[in-house]
């Protein structure tokens, strides 16, 4: 090739390309490095908010409010910082009831229904609830069913019938069913009732840890938001509930620090009870009253 | 004669995609109103330089419920929510007069107090202010919107939004930027029919357009 054929060769491989390639690519391709940037925000009007999750021992075609709390957790959520506080009550804890005198703490619901219960918390921890959820067995299966089942991270290894592999320690995918029992069995527990408190409040991480793993899933905050209407006893009416459920997908279950109060037990007359600890009780309900979070542990 | 003939083509040239960009725009929470402020419209003097296209319209669909919303009832809930939308998207990137570097007011009459107060904190991820100061006009290319309502007893009392939302910013002399924010918004019914946002989760990138205007 001569030397005038090779720089016309040239010429036109280099037209070729400033014509035919686009100019200096900028649009965005699928590998380029794009900056992300991300912000979330719910409106609610409380930033720290007190919420007394009861579970009932009504059976079907009892009435949820007027029988005992089986399942008694204070629930703190400081809906800013995405922390919380999960305060477990042994459902035989020993205290004033107002009205009543002295008795189980979970005979608050049976003698008064969720307001008395939520005053009887109030007197042992000394904060008081925002708002009383309460539920029973069937409710709680169907808000478990609405979210596809719930992953619990188990301290103790047991067995059940609804569960032929039975419960393991560490991480349990379970069926409704199998939730319920996980929330409900003490027998096999070492602590009994205080063990339980604790797998309930694996529980309640466990379902927060699945709603906002699916959050983002178009309609499924509003199917568990559903279940939640139609299973869920409140006095929040249902728009209050939907910005409620939206404004707790924010708080991350890995910063809801649990505590089971302490207690001793032992016999009011016949009736097996459990002395709480109510300094620690306090000290437990000043420490998180106004950020729902516990600066000195449990 | 040929010149009139001309005239006349190019007059129904122009007119004509306003026409069909007006009837596209049915289901757009815009209407006919400020859609596009900061768009130029196209107009109908053929000596002038051919006018930019208009903002994409919203495109609003219900695509879940939980509970029950009758037929009827969508039409209604797609075009409050979408007057909802459109009010910020338009209050926070499309209209005002740029440059502009004041877009504080962008969530007033579209988020509830709280989320509004929340919202100017992620200023510069909820509206156009990272180039608001350098910006010549907003088009909108992509406005969606899918919604997921909770309706019990057969009213909505609440609804996630989808969005989709894809600005080409010009910026005259520099490279014009493709905007987009994604992720949801969430609302619930205020007083007289009308929707407020009360939550954001969402995500914002920025690429270059591809060439200078």
């Amino acid at each position: 090739m001569t030397p005038v054929r090779r720089a016309l060769a040239l010429a036109v491989v280099l037209a070729v390309t400033v014509l035919g390639v686009p100019a200096p690519s900028v649009r965005e391709t699928d590998a380029a490095l794009v900056k992300v940037e991300t912000a979330r925000a719910v409106d609610h009007p409380r930033s720290v908010v007190w919420v007394l999750c009861l579970g009932s021992d009504a059976r079907p075609g009892e009435r949820l409010l007027r029988q005992r709390a089986d399942a008694i957790q204070l629930v703190g959520l400081n809906l800013d910082t995405g922390a919380g506080t999960l305060i477990g009550i042994p459902r035989d804890s020993y205290v004033d009831i107002r009205g009543h005198g002295r008795g189980k703490i979970n005979d608050s619901l049976r003698y008064g229904g969720p307001q008395l219960m939520a005053d009887s918390v109030r007197r042992l921890v000394g904060v008081r609830p925002d708002y009383v959820f309460t539920t029973g067995f069937l409710g709680f299966r169907a808000l478990v069913r609405a979210i596809g089942g719930v992953t619990v991270q188990s301290r103790f290894a047991f067995s059940d019938p609804v569960r032929p592999q039975g419960y393991h320690r560490g991480a349990n995918r379970l069926n409704p069913f199998q939730a319920l029992i996980f929330g409900r069995v003490r027998y096999p527990l070492p602590r009994g009732d205080f063990d339980r408190s604790r797998n309930q409040q694996a529980l309640l991480r466990g379902i927060l840890r699945r709603v906002r793993e699916r959050s983002s899933r178009p309609g499924f905050l509003e199917r568990g938001l559903l279940a939640a209407v139609r299973h869920l006893n409140t006095d929040l009416p249902p728009a209050e509930l939907y910005r409620f459920g939206s404004a707790v997908v924010g708080v991350r279950p890995d910063r809801l620090e649990g505590c089971v109060l302490r207690g001793s037990a032992g016999y009011a007359g016949a009736a097996s009870v459990v002395y709480p600890d109510v300094a620690q009780a306090r000290r437990i309900g000043d420490d998180a009253r106004a950020d729902g979070t516990l600066q000195r542990g449990c | 004669m040929i010149g009139t003939v001309a005239r006349v083509a190019s007059l129904l040239l122009l007119i004509l995609p306003t026409v069909l960009g007006a009837s596209a725009c049915t289901v757009d929470p815009d209407g006919s109103g400020p859609a596009a402020r900061s768009t130029p419209e196209p107009t109908a003097a053929p000596t002038r330089a051919p006018a930019r296209p208009r903002s994409a319209p919203w495109r609003i669909r219900v695509t879940s419920v939980a509970g029950r919303l009758g037929a009827r009832d969508r039409p209604a809930l797609r075009a409050r929510v979408g007057r909802t939308l459109s009010a910020y998207v338009r209050a926070a990137f499309l209209s005002g007069s740029y440059p502009r570097s004041d877009f504080t007011g962008s969530f007033s009459t579209s988020f509830t107090k709280g989320a509004s107060r929340r919202a100017r904190a992620d200023l510069a991820l909820l509206s156009n202010r990272p180039l608001g100061p350098t910006t010549r006009a907003v088009r909108a290319v992509r406005r969606t919107a899918d919604l997921s309502v909770l309706a019990p007893d057969r009213t909505p009392v609440g609804v996630t939004a989808a969005v989709s939302l894809v600005f080409v910013v010009d910026r005259g002399e520099r490279i014009a930027q493709r905007v987009k924010v994604r992720g949801r918004l969430m609302l619930t019914p205020a007083a007289r029919g009308t929707w407020r946002i009360f939550g954001y989760d969402l995500s914002r990138s920025q690429t270059p357009e591809g060439r200078t205007s």
